[in-house]
Order: structure tokens, then C-alpha cells, then sequence
């Protein structure tokens, strides 16, 4: 195999965490808002569970290291939707690329489905910040990529489902460089849920769009959601975006990362972003990231 | 049509069809074997091996005599242009028989080849040229000078050597250049040698053409000289026995035949020049002629005597070791009784109204040339030429009548179909080869770091410095050619093909492992499509290497190309009107292959990789 552009480490840092999280402490219970479905945090299966994960590798100055990760716990049920935010650099990307089985960590355990991860696997698909979508297939053939375990009679079908809930219909045959940046996001969305996975992890997906079509592509995301009820893993360093999206939002503190905050955002889908408990949501996690949401940071 | 689709039948259907143009243009694939072939060893081609030669004179005519008086030929003459690839070919046992140097010949057998000398070819036929205008008019005014000879090997330098051992004079005085005889004339011409020494036609062109002067010819220097020998490998001696007699009689015939008739050497020089040596009879026959004992050929017995003369001055002169004695590289056996030999009774009835070659036909004035660029260029070279009254270099108005020559006679297309024969296969072969290669190397980095030295250092050697090899290992025959353009452009698929998968979009690889593709379905549906833009380019780069390489690599002794068609040209004496021409076609069809391959370039499944969103 090719080197991946992550290292591996297997030496457990060594240096002692000061910040420790773990999910629920500090969960913040709000009234709901008439949520459409229940909850499934409280009741539903497990989906991801991370325990006492850390993470280093060697830094640019030999025989140093960097250590990204300490002590990690989260939980995630199924058909939950979560978003990791914290700030750039943090090592949010890491942990999803651990838990997505693209990186092994240097201490701690993931377990998906209740089983220990040891790779990638196709019933979790990945979704990239950008280029994701194959340049050389058509849309058609990029959403059909990942059935070729299904019946030949059946795939159409599938693709023609997807096509329209992406809303490409008319671009079947087009490839991608005739495409939208945000098209093509949508393309490897549908990529994605054609697969029929069990699980989403999607790493700043939206990141590379223009503020209108990452607006679009939040509804757009939130209505696949509310369809298909896949338990999503999203990694944004957009606190708006996590808010509109979430039915949690982990915030994660600056390197070594750890979970500082797990914060419930149980509102109403579609959100209304000048409702008080939506601020109010906003305005908390915020302050977790030690900012404040009418500008500046807060000094300690 | 997808690419794969037109990429896979077009390839297909193009190597299908040059092939089969070239094996019925230039293989003769659908000429009906004729009579003589018998079963047995007789079946068995028996190849000559010449150069054009007036030492070697003797073998088209036995051949050509042969075959109009008895539809059989004897022997199957092979061309060569150098003395290098005759010589190979020679090793490579891809030649029966071959007119070749006699000191090289000694030289072979001392170097242990199992070869012997049955037969001369001829007496003299070398002469010395020096430029019109220069001070030398003795061979004492040589000293200080640069001499073109044909090859160490030859007895060109021993006639040198002779003559200043005679005047007292040492070869450290003089320079001696090896260089082939067909490229000595112009040498001459542009003065950049003094004097220049090879076998006939190709000193006398210097002369016809007015600007050489004969500073000595042998029969001055040295009587009765012996250039060039027939040669035969002691394994076609002993098995072969009938038909080396039957080529040394033919020989003895010819010989005679020349020199009982003046007319006899002007037919043979119109029908030698015409189908055997493609130059100017008129060339030919000056030299046959002008004196009629400038080259002879009777008295071709082996004689102890001359190849003992011959011997010791190659000791002095330091090109033979002297560890072979004439009984070992002489098998006189063969010589047949000069005083009852007859000469052949047979004259070429053809050749007397047939001779005066037409050049007054002028094609249709709309040769209208496409672009100003072009006219100006045409202009200036036309201008060039007339302001400096080059004799030798064409205008291009010759050039283009050279191309319409070319047409008339048939042999463009020919030329064009063999050469795009050699490209094709050197070049799919190579694609076959370098993308896998390229692909595995690029993969496999232990692959990478094993084989990477080895492809850099081949991937510098020019494909002619191949060519010995190539005539060693595959003799005469087009894969020779096949293998040089395979070579000159397998490296650059290779490494290309190498580069991409190394340059392969790592989220590429991670979608795929996400979907948790097998090793096959990886390479197939992912590795294949994504590096297939940039392998694309490789072969595009490896296809302008390989048609720039064929001309080097039909200097072998093939006998179609368009590679072939300007050495040709060379040996033809002044006819730089066809090299240019030469040139030009094959500038024109680079550009045409390049356009049509180019197109490949729009297909969507690589179109993606060119940059453009």
C-alpha cells in the first residue's frame, strides 16, 4: 500500500492530561421545542464509542512529539446527529480519521457497532472536504461506485433515487469538473448514502463551498437526514453550522484536544436561527471555545 | 464511441492494417514463391552480404545475370550502407556469404570467428581524392593533413601506410578519420578533411562533380591491390558446399564478362546502378570507364603472396596481429581454373535506351503552401542555396521534385508503410510493456527503489548506440528496427506511468478503501482511471521519441523506410535532394500522428486530467 499521509504511531504519549471530559457531565438539558422525533440519544443503541483515546506523532523536530489527542471519550447512538467543533488545529480531523479506521491511534479504543475497528469499512463512508468524487465517471457512475454488491436490475433504480434526492436530475451523464463545487458535494453525499451505510463521518464537507450554497447544502443535509436517519458524525469549525445541523455538538478544547463540552441542541428541525434557545445553544458553546459571539475572545 | 472502445478497435485495427500493407508492400507476403525453390537446404536462402560499392561489383551482376538468364538468382544479395552493420549481421550468422574488407576479414579470423576468404571480388577500384584547389599534389604533401578512410580495418589504410613507408614518411604525420564512403564526398567539398580514400563510386563523384582531383589511384601505389574478399562461414562451407561453388564460379563469370567488353560494364553499370545500388549510372559508368583499368576484375584466384603482403603490413601498421596464416583464413578449394573459365554469355538488351533517367516532368503548380511561415522559410532556403551556390545542398523546388521521384517510382508509400510498420510495433510493444512496468514500479515501492537505478541508467543510451546489439541479436530483419523504437520509448511510458501512481491523489485511494475495493477492482476501477491522464501524456512524448528514432533505426541494413530511403539517398552520391525529402515526410507524418493521437486527449475519461475545469 501506498503511505497515507497520516502517521501511525503506536507509543502511548506519556505526557498527563490536565482537561478530562467525558459525555454527559455536562450535558446541558434544555426544554424541547416539540421535537418531531424522540430523542434517540437516551434510548438507542450504541453506535460509536470512544474510550480514554490519545494520540501523538512524531513533530517536525526529530525525536519530538506532538501530541493531538488526550484522553477522548464520546458516545454516539444510532441515528444520532453529532458535530465535533473546536478550533483549526485541534485534531478533529484525527479523531474522525480514527474512528473512520484511516488511522490507528496511539492509545485507547474505538469501538463501532460494538466491534473494535481495524480499517475502513463500507458500511461508514467518509465524505471529504472536497475532491472526493472520482473526475473520470460520470454522476450517474460516481453514485453508482459503491454498488457492486447489489443486483445489476436494482442499481438503476438506487442511482435514479439519489440522483433526484440530491436534486442532479438532468446531470446524470455530466462529470464532475461540469459541475458546481456544490454539486459535487451533493454527488459524493449521494456516493455516500447509495452505499447504504450505517454510519456517515463527514469532515468539514461544506467547507470549500460559498457561504449561499453551504447554507442550501445545510437543508439539503438535514432533510437527507430526517429521510434516511443514518447516524452522522460531522466535523465542522463552524459553530453556526453545528448548530443548525446537530442534535449534539461536542466541543473540543485546543491541542492536546480533549471533549470539553457536550452540548444538547434539542430544537425543532427546520431551525429558526433567532429563536432565543437557538441562541442560547450558540451563545454556550461559544463560551466553551473561550470566544464570545459578539466578537473577541474572553479573556481568562 | 467511449475511449476505451475507440482506442481498443482503432489500435487494433491499425496494427491489422499497416501490418498487413507492409508485408505485402515490403515482404512480398503475396508474390507467389517461385520455381527454384526446392525442398532441403537449397530451400534455404543463401545471403550475400554487399556494400555499393564498385569492389563489389561482381555481386549484383552474378545475381542479375543469373536471374535473366535462368529465373535463378544463385544467392539473395542484402545491402548494407556501413561496414559496422555488415559485419554484425556477418556475426549474427544472419549472412551466408558477404563482400567484405580483407584485412577485417584476417582481423575476424584471428579474433577466433570461424570465417574463411574463398574468393576476390576484384583488383583496384580505390582511389585517393584531395580537393581541387588544394596544395597537395604529391603524396609527400600530405603531411599535416586529415584522411578519410572507411575503417581501420580496411586495406585503404594499409595503401596509405604502404605509400609512406615507400616515401619514408610516418602515419603519425596524418590524421586519419574513419567515416563512411557515401558522406566522404561532401567531407571533401566542405574541405573539413584534405584527402579522402574509399572504394569507387564515391570518389569519383568528387570528380564528376568538379571540386575532387585524384592524388593517386592503386594501380599507382600499389598494382594489382586487393580491396574487398568474399568471405564465407566455415559452417555454410561444410554444409553448403555446391552453392559457395556455384557463387565463386558465378563470381569468376562475372569478372570475365566485365572486362572482355566495354559494353558489358555499361550495362552492368546501368542495371547495377538502377536495381542494386540506387545511384547514377552515369556515376557508375565513369568509373568503369575513366581509366577502363581503374577497377578490375579478373584475376581474382587467392593468392599466397598478396595476402602475405598483406598480412605483414597490417603487422606494421599495427591492425593485425599476425596470428593467422593464410592456410587458415584462405580456402582456396573453390577457385576455379582461370584460363578455362568462360565469361557469360549474355547481353542486356534492355539497358541501352533505358538509361537516360527523366527528370523534365514537372508536377501541377498547386502546391500552394499553406501558411507565410512556411514561404518564408522556403524562400530564405532557396535563397541561401542560390546566394551561396551550394552544389550539394537542394533548394527545396529540387526537394520537392525529389518527392514526386519518389511517388513515380512507387516507393513513398512503400517507405511510409514500412516505416509506420516499424513504429507501430515498436511502440505497442512498448506500451504493453512500460504501463504495467510503470504502473507495478509505481505501486510497489521496494519494486520502485529495486528497479529504478537500473531503468535510469538505460533510459540515457541512445537507441544507436543499440544497434550492434540489435543487429547481433535479431540480424536484418525488421525486428531489429522493431526493438531500437521499442527501446527509445518504453523508458518514457514507463516512468510516466511510474509517476502517476506516485502522484495518485491520496483521497482517491481513501474513497476506494471505503468501499473496501479488492486488489483488482482498485486497480481496474480506481488506480487505472487516475493516473490513466498522465500515462496518456507518457505515451504521447514516447510516440514523438519513437518516430524520431526511426531513422536511426532503419540504418540498419533494411531495405524500406523511410529511414532507410535517406541513407539510401546518401549512398547514391549527390542525391541530397531525397535525404531532404526524406526529412520532410517524415517531419510531415510526425506532425500528422501527433494530430490524430492528440485527439485522444478529448475523451472524458482523461479529459478531466488536462487542467481545464
Amino acid at each position: 500500500m501506498k503511505d497515507l499521509p497520516w502517521p501511525f504511531l503506536r507509543e502511548p504519549a506519556t505526557k498527563l492530561c490536565t482537561a478530562q471530559c467525558s459525555i454527559g457531565t455536562s450535558a446541558h438539558h434544555t426544554t424541547t421545542m416539540g421535537s418531531p422525533t424522540a430523542d434517540p440519544r437516551e434510548t438507542g443503541p450504541l453506535a460509536i464509542t470512544v474510550r480514554d483515546l490519545w494520540m501523538s506523532y512524531p513533530s517536525q523536530r526529530q525525536g519530538e512529539l506532538t501530541h493531538v489527542l488526550e484522553r477522548v471519550n464520546l458516545e454516539v447512538r444510532e441515528g444520532e446527529f453529532v458535530c465535533i467543533v473546536g478550533p483549526s488545529g485541534c485534531g478533529k480531523t484525527t479523531l474522525l480519521n480514527i474512528i473512520g479506521g484511516f488511522l490507528r491511534a496511539s492509545r485507547g479504543e474505538v469501538l463501532v457497532e460494538g466491534e473494535p475497528v481495524d480499517g475502513p469499512d463500507r458500511r461508514r463512508i467518509f465524505i471529504f472536504q472536497e475532491g472526493g468524487v472520482f473526475p473520470w465517471l460520470t454522476v450517474r457512475e460516481n453514485i453508482g461506485f459503491g454498488l457492486d454488491r447489489i443486483p445489476r436490475s436494482e442499481r438503476d433504480g438506487v442511482i435514479q433515487h439519489y440522483v433526484e434526492m440530491i436534486g442532479l436530475s438532468g446531470f446524470e451523464r455530466s462529470y464532475p469538473r461540469e459541475l458546481s463545487g456544490g454539486m459535487r458535494q451533493r454527488v459524493e453525499i449521494a456516493r455516500a448514502l447509495a452505499a447504504n451505510p450505517e454510519i456517515l463521518y463527514m469532515d468539514e464537507p461544506f467547507g470549500a463551498l460559498d457561504y449561499i450554497t453551504r447554507f442550501k447544502m445545510r437543508d439539503d443535509l438535514v432533510r437527507i437526514w430526517e429521510a434516511e436517519r443514518k447516524t452522522i458524525l460531522f466535523v465542522t469549525h463552524d459553530i453556526d453550522e453545528a448548530v443548525q445541523l446537530a442534535g449534539r455538538v461536542l466541543v473540543m478544547s485546543r491541542r492536546p484536544a480533549t471533549i470539553q463540552e457536550d452540548v444538547d441542541i434539542d430544537l425543532p428541525r427546520p431551525r429558526d436561527l433567532n429563536s432565543p434557545a437557538y441562541l442560547e445553544r450558540r451563545e454556550q458553546i461559544f463560551a466553551a471555545m473561550g470566544m464570545s459571539p459578539h466578537g473577541g475572545f474572553v479573556r481568562e | 464511441m467511449s475511449m476505451r472502445q475507440t482506442v481498443f478497435l482503432g489500435s487494433l485495427g491499425w496494427v491489422a492494417a499497416i501490418s498487413l500493407l507492409h508485408g505485402i508492400m515490403n515482404l512480398g507476403m503475396l508474390d507467389r514463391p517461385s520455381g527454384r525453390r526446392r525442398l532441403g537446404l537449397d530451400a534455404l536462402p543463401f545471403r550475400v552480404g554487399f556494400i555499393p560499392v564498385t569492389c563489389h561489383l561482381t555481386c549484383p551482376v552474378t545475381n542479375f545475370i543469373n536471374e535473366k538468364m535462368t529465373g535463378d538468382g544463385i544467392f539473395v544479395p542484402i545491402r548494407f550502407n556501413g561496414w559496422p552493420e555488415l559485419k554484425e549481421t556477418f556475426l549474427a550468422n544472419d549472412l551466408e556469404a558477404t563482400f567484405i574488407l580483407a584485412p577485417l576479414a584476417m582481423s575476424l579470423r584471428e579474433q577466433g570467428v570461424p570465417i574463411k576468404i574463398v574468393y576476390l571480388g576484384h583488383r583496384d577500384g580505390t582511389t585517393m581524392m584531395v580537393h581541387k584547389d588544394s596544395k597537395i599534389f604529391r603524396i609527400e604533401d600530405l603531411r599535416g593533413c586529415k584522411i578519410a578512410i572507411p575503417n581501420r580495418f580496411s586495406n585503404q589504410s594499409l595503401i596509405i601506410f604502404k605509400a609512406f613507408k615507400e616515401r619514408g614518411m610516418k602515419m603519425s604525420e596524418v590524421t586519419l578519420l574513419e567515416m563512411p564512403p557515401p558522406d566522404m564526398p561532401a567531407a571533401l567539398y566542405a574541405r573539413s578533411v584534405d584527402a579522402i580514400i574509399s572504394g569507387e563510386p564515391f570518389m569519383a563523384q568528387s570528380e564528376m562533380d568538379g571540386y575532387g582531383r585524384v592524388l593517386f589511384m592503386t594501380k599507382d601505389v600499389w598494382p594489382d591491390f586487393i580491396s574487398c574478399v568474399l568471405a564465407v562461414s566455415d559452417r555454410v562451407i561444410q554444409t553448403r558446399r555446391a552453392v559457395v561453388q556455384r557463387l565463386v564460379d558465378g563470381i569468376a563469370k562475372s569478372g570475365k564478362w566485365l572486362d572482355r567488353d566495354m559494353a558489358h560494364r555499361m550495362q552492368a553499370a546501368d542495371f547495377s546502378g538502377k536495381h542494386y545500388y540506387h545511384q547514377d549510372p552515369k556515376l557508375l559508368r565513369f568509373v568503369l570507364s575513366k581509366p577502363p583499368d581503374r577497377v578490375k576484375y579478373t584475376h581474382l584466384s587467392l593468392v599466397r603472396k598478396d595476402f602475405e603482403a598483406i598480412e605483414q603490413l597490417g603487422q606494421e601498421a599495427a591492425i593485425l596481429k599476425g596470428t593467422a596464416y593464410f592456410d587458415e583464413y584462405a580456402d582456396p578449394s573453390f577457385v576455379p581454373d582461370e584460363t578455362t573459365i568462360q565469361p557469360y554469355d549474355w547481353e542486356d538488351a534492355l539497358s541501352r535506351d533505358q538509361n537516360t533517367p527523366r527528370r523534365s516532368w514537372r508536377p501541377p503548380a498547386e502546391l500552394v503552401l499553406p501558411c507565410t511561415v512556411a514561404a518564408v522559410v522556403l524562400l530564405g532556403w532557396e535563397g541561401i542555396v542560390r546566394l551561396t551556390r551550394n552544389d550539394l545542398f537542394p533548394g527545396p523546388w529540387e526537394v520537392v521534385l525529389g518527392i514526386v521521384e519518389l511517388i513515380r517510382k512507387g516507393l513513398l508509400l512503400k517507405y511510409i508503410v514500412a516505416s509506420l510498420f516499424r513504429v507501430t510495433w515498436g511502440f505497442f510493444l512498448a506500451i504493453l510493456v512500460g504501463v504495467p512496468l510503470g504502473l507495478f514500479l509505481g505501486w510497489f515501492r521496494p519494486a520502485y527503489q529495486a528497479f529504478n537505478p537500473l531503468i535510469q541508467i538505460l533510459r540515457p543510451i541512445s537507441p544507436i548506440a543499440w544497434i550492434p546489439l540489435a543487429i547481433l541479436w535479431f540480424g536484418v530483419s525488421d525486428a531489429a528496427p522493431v526493438f531500437l523504437i521499442f527501446l527509445s520509448s518504453v523508458f518514457p511510458i514507463t516512468v510516466s506511468a511510474t509517476a502517476a501512481v506516485q502522484n495518485l491523489q491520496p483521497v482517491y485511494l481513501r474513497a476506494a478503501s471505503n468501499f473496501e475495493l479488492g486488489r483488482m477492482r482498485l486497480f481496474r476501477r480506481v488506480i487505472l482511471p487516475a493516473t490513466l491522464p498522465q500515462i496518456l501524456t507518457g505515451i504521447l512524448i514516447a510516440l514523438g521519441i519513437a518516430w524520431l528514432v526511426v531513422v536511426a533505426a532503419e540504418m540498419i541494413a533494411v531495405n524500406s523506410g523511410l529511414g532507410y530511403l535517406i541513407i539510401d539517398a546518401r549512398n547514391a552520391g549527390k542525391r541530397y535532394d531525397l535525404v531532404v525529402a526524406g526529412m520532410v515526410v517524415i517531419g510531415l507524418i510526425g506532425l500528422a500522428l501527433d494530430l490524430v493521437v492528440r485527439r485522444l486527449e478529448r475523451f472524458d475519461e482523461v479529459s478531466w486530467g488536462y487542467g481545464n475545469r
